[in-house]
C-alpha cells in the first residue's frame, strides 16, 4: 500500500520550509505582546502616580489600602509618595527627607566602586533628578535642591557610616566612607579639580610646594581608597580623580 | 496555671521569633491598629468552654473578663495579648477571626458613652462561635472610634475572602471567550463547531483578550480623581477591589519587559529583592511608647529572612546601619522611619533578647547591627585560615622574616621559607563576603586582639598573621 510519504504533519511542513511561517507568527505575537506590555505599563505608571497624589491622605491613613497600593507600585518602581515638601519638612521631619536620605545612600553605594566613596553634590543631584521609574517610559522629574541633599546627609550622619560633606575648593563633595580625609588630601583633590585632568607628584610639589614624600603619602591614601586612579603613561605616573571629572568636563 | 477567661477560650495566635503577631502575608494580611489597656468581657449567660490549658483545680474559677490587654486588629482577625507579658517574655496571644463574627451590621456595634450608666466606650462584638463580647476602651471615645472605623472597614472589605473570590472570577469569563466570538450568537448545531476557533487563531484571540482586559482594567480601576470627599472614598474602594488582579497583570508585564531590557541600571533600582512589603507601623497605629519596641521586633523579623545577614542562612552576621536603614525603609515604602528612630529601636534589641544588637567600632565610629552569635575571633580565624591555605613553599622572604623574629624574641621556632600571605581590606572583603568597610573593621579588630599584624607600604596596608604572639 502506498503511504503518502512526507505529505502530512510537521514533517511535511519542515520539508516545505513552512515552519518559517510559524516563526514569523511567533515573532508577531511576541511583538504585539511587548507592545501591549509597554502601553499598559506606561498607562499604569501615569495612573498610579496621579492616584497617589490625589489620594495621598487615604494612603497614609489606611494600612490595608496602602499595602495593596504599594504592591502595585513596587514592581514598576513608581515612587508612591513623591512627598512634597510641606510644613513638616521645614522641621526636617516626614517622609520627604527620609526618602531622600535612602536615595542618597543608595546612589553613593552604587557609585562607590567607581569613585571610592566621594562625589560632588551636583553629581548626586543629577543622578537623583534623572532617576525615574524602572522602565523610564514617562518623563519623571523630581526636584531636589542641593540644600535638600545636604539636609538628608545630616540625617545619615548618625548611622555611623561616615556620611559627611567635605568642601573641596568651591565644590561640596559627599563622602560616604569613614576614611579620614585631612587638609592635605583635600588640597590634592582641589588641585586635580583646578588642573582639570591627571596630576603627577611633580605637579603637586611644584604648585603647592610640599616635599615629594608628603605628596606621595596623600596620593597613596587616595589611591588605596579608590578615590584616585593611577595611569602610567610614557614613563610618568598620572593620578586621576573620578569625582572631579563630571565637574571639569562639564556635561 | 493558665486562667479560665474569655481570652483564653479563644484559639491561640502564633507569634514570630521576636514576639510579634505572625500574620498571614501569603494571603495579604495587614496589621491595622493596636491599642493597649483594653478590657474584654464576655456577655454569654452560660460559661464559655474551659480551655485545655487551664488547670483542673478549683482555684481557677471562671472569670468573665480580661483586663490589661493589648488588642491588635488586622484585615483578617482581632488579636488579644496580655499586657504584662510584653517585654522580655511575650507569653501567649489569642485571636478571633473576622469570619467568626456575625456579618455586618450585627457583627460589631458601638455602645457606651452615656452619662449615668454604661459610661465607658465599648464595641459590642457578636461572634458565631464564642458568643457575645464587650470590648471596653479605657482611654476614651477617640480611641474607640478610630478602632471601630478600622474594624468596620475590614468587615466590609472582607479581605480574607479575596483569594477565593479571585479564583471564582477567573474561571467564569473563560467560557464565553473559548466558545468563540460575538458572531456565534446563533448556536445552530453546526454553527457552534464552525465558529469555535482552534489552533493559532485561538491562541491569538486569547492573547488579544488578555491584553484588552488589562487595558480596560487599567482605565477603569483608577476612577477620574474627583475632588468630592465621598467620590474619593469610592474611588479608593474600587481600586482596592481591583488591586489584586492589577498586581497580577503588573507582575506579568514587568517580567515581559525585563526580559527585553538590558539592565545596566540594576544597581540603582533599589536594593530590595524578594523581601516584600512590610506593614508600616506608625505612631498612630501603635501608640507612642511602644513604637520603638515594636519597631525593633519588626526589624528583627525582617532581617531574620535575610540571607546576607543571617549566619544560619549563610550570611555574615553583620550589617552596617546604613544598609539596614535603606533596606528596611524601602520595604516599608511609606511612612519611613528616621535614623533617630532606627537607632533608638536597635538600642532596645539587646534587652529585648532579640538575638541581635547595635555595635559601634571605636576609632572609626562605624556602627553596625550584629547577631549575638557573631564573634570577632571567628572572623579573625577565617582570615588566618585563608592566609594559611594560600601559603606555598620556598621563598626568600620566609628566611628574612625568621631572622627578624629571632632577633626580636630570642629563639623561636618558625617554619622556614614560607610565602607569607597578607590581606588588604579589599581581599579580606572577598574572603569574608562582607563589604570592604566592614572587612577593614574586622582586620583592625583582629589586629587589636593580637591575631594579625599590619604592614604599611607604598602599595597600601596589608595584614599578616601575627607570628610574634607565639
Amino acid at each position: 500500500m502506498a503511504h503518502r510519504r512526507g505529505r502530512a504533519g510537521i514533517g511535511a511542513l519542515k520539508k516545505k520550509g513552512e515552519t518559517s511561517k510559524f516563526t514569523k507568527k511567533a515573532e508577531e505575537i511576541k511583538e504585539t505582546s511587548l507592545q501591549s506590555a509597554l502601553d499598559t505599563v506606561k498607562q499604569l505608571e501615569i495612573k498610579l502616580t496621579k492616584f497617589a497624589q490625589t489620594h495621598h491622605k487615604a494612603i497614609a491613613k489606611d494600612p490595608a489600602f496602602r499595602h495593596k497600593f504599594l504592591s502595585m507600585c513596587a514592581p514598576l518602581g513608581v515612587d508612591p509618595l513623591t512627598s512634597k515638601k510641606s510644613f513638616w519638612s521645614f522641621l526636617q521631619m516626614g517622609d520627604f527627607y527620609h526618602e531622600l536620605a535612602v536615595k542618597v545612600a543608595e546612589v553613593c553605594y552604587a557609585y562607590r566602586s567607581r569613585n571610592g566613596g566621594i562625589m560632588s553634590i551636583k553629581e548626586v543631584q543629577n543622578i537623583l533628578v534623572r532617576r525615574g521609574t524602572k522602565f523610564r517610559l514617562n518623563e519623571v522629574v523630581t526636584n531636589y535642591s542641593e540644600e535638600d541633599i545636604v539636609l538628608a546627609i545630616e540625617k545619615l550622619k548618625q548611622l555611623g557610616s561616615g556620611f559627611r560633606i567635605v568642601k573641596v575648593g568651591g565644590t561640596r563633595m559627599v563622602v560616604s566612607v569613614p576614611t579620614e580625609l585631612d587638609n592635605d588630601h583635600v588640597q590634592v583633590i582641589q588641585l586635580a579639580q583646578d588642573v582639570g585632568g591627571g596630576i603627577t607628584v611633580d605637579m603637586v610639589s611644584d604648585m603647592i610646594g610640599w616635599e615629594d614624600d608628603r605628596v606621595k603619602r596623600a596620593l597613596d591614601l587616595l589611591l588605596s581608597e579608590g578615590m584616585a586612579w593611577i595611569d602610567k603613561y610614557e614613563g610618568l605616573e598620572f593620578y586621576w580623580f573620578p569625582s572631579v571629572w563630571k565637574d571639569s568636563f562639564a556635561l | 496555671m493558665s486562667a479560665w477567661t474569655p481570652v483564653t477560650t479563644l484559639p491561640k495566635q502564633t507569634l514570630t521569633q521576636s514576639g510579634l503577631i505572625a500574620i498571614d502575608s501569603s494571603d495579604n494580611e495587614v496589621q491595622l491598629i493596636t491599642r493597649s489597656n483594653m478590657e474584654l468581657r464576655s456577655l454569654s449567660p452560660d460559661l464559655l468552654p474551659k480551655p485545655a490549658s487551664a488547670s483542673a483545680s478549683a482555684t481557677s474559677a471562671e472569670m468573665d473578663r480580661d483586663i490589661n490587654l493589648i488588642v491588635t486588629l488586622t484585615t483578617h482577625r482581632i488579636v488579644f495579648q496580655f499586657q504584662s507579658a510584653i517585654g522580655a517574655d511575650t507569653g501567649t496571644a489569642h485571636f478571633l477571626h473576622h469570619c467568626a463574627l456575625h456579618p455586618l451590621p450585627h457583627g460589631i456595634q458601638t455602645s457606651g458613652g452615656n452619662w449615668t450608666s454604661n459610661r465607658s466606650y465599648k464595641i459590642h462584638i457578636a461572634s458565631l462561635t464564642h458568643g457575645n463580647f464587650n470590648l471596653i476602651f479605657r482611654k476614651g471615645q477617640k480611641d474607640r472610634d478610630s478602632f471601630y472605623e478600622a474594624f468596620h472597614k475590614s468587615l466590609t472589605r472582607r479581605q480574607w475572602e479575596e483569594t477565593y473570590r479571585q479564583s471564582q472570577t477567573q474561571t467564569q469569563p473563560r467560557h464565553p471567550r473559548a466558545s468563540g466570538t460575538s458572531d456565534s450568537t446563533n448556536n445552530s448545531s453546526h454553527g457552534n463547531k464552525v465558529n469555535k476557533k482552534v489552533g493559532i487563531d485561538a491562541i491569538l484571540q486569547r492573547n488579544q483578550h488578555r491584553h484588552e482586559r488589562a487595558k480596560n482594567l487599567t482605565n477603569q480601576a483608577f476612577g477620574e480623581n474627583k475632588k468630592d470627599k465621598d467620590a474619593k472614598a469610592q474611588e479608593v474602594e474600587v481600586l482596592f477591589r481591583e488591586a489584586k488582579e492589577l498586581t497580577g497583570i503588573i507582575h506579568k508585564y514587568v517580567a515581559t519587559l525585563e526580559k527585553n531590557q538590558k539592565e545596566d541600571t540594576t544597581e540603582l533600582t533599589g536594593m530590595l529583592n524578594e523581601m516584600g512589603i512590610i506593614t508600616a507601623l506608625t505612631k498612630e497605629s501603635t501608640e507612642d511608647k511602644s513604637f520603638h519596641e515594636l519597631l525593633a521586633r519588626q526589624i528583627c523579623d525582617f532581617l531574620s529572612m535575610n540571607k546576607a545577614f543571617q549566619i544560619h542562612l549563610g550570611g555574615s552576621g553583620i550589617m552596617t546601619l546604613t544598609d539596614v536603614y535603606c533596606l528596611y525603609n524601602r520595604a516599608r515604602g511609606a511612612n519611613m522611619i528616621s535614623p533617630d528612630d532606627l537607632i533608638e529601636a536597635l538600642g532596645k534589641m539587646e534587652c529585648l533578647g532579640l538575638g541581635m544588637k547595635l555595635r559601634e567600632f571605636e576609632g572609626s565610629g562605624v556602627k553596625v547591627l550584629q547577631e549575638t552569635g557573631f564573634d570577632d575571633s571567628v572572623m579573625a580565624k577565617k582570615l588566618i585560615n585563608h592566609m594559611e591555605s594560600q601559603e606555598g613553599g620556598g621563598n626568600v622572604d620566609g628566611g628574612v622574616v625568621q631572622d627578624f623574629v629571632n632577633f626580636l624574641t630570642g629563639e623561636v621556632e618558625i617554619e622556614i621559607a614560607k610565602n607569607y600571605v597578607g590581606l588588604t581590606a579589599l581581599e579580606a572583603a572577598r574572603v569574608l563576603k562582607i563589604s570592604p568597610l566592614l572587612a577593614n573593621e574586622q582586620l583592625l579588630s583582629a589586629e587589636q586582639n593580637g591575631y594579625l599584624c599590619r604592614d604599611v607600604t607604598m602599595e597600601g596596608t596589608r595584614f599578616y598573621k601575627n607570628l610574634f604572639s607565639r
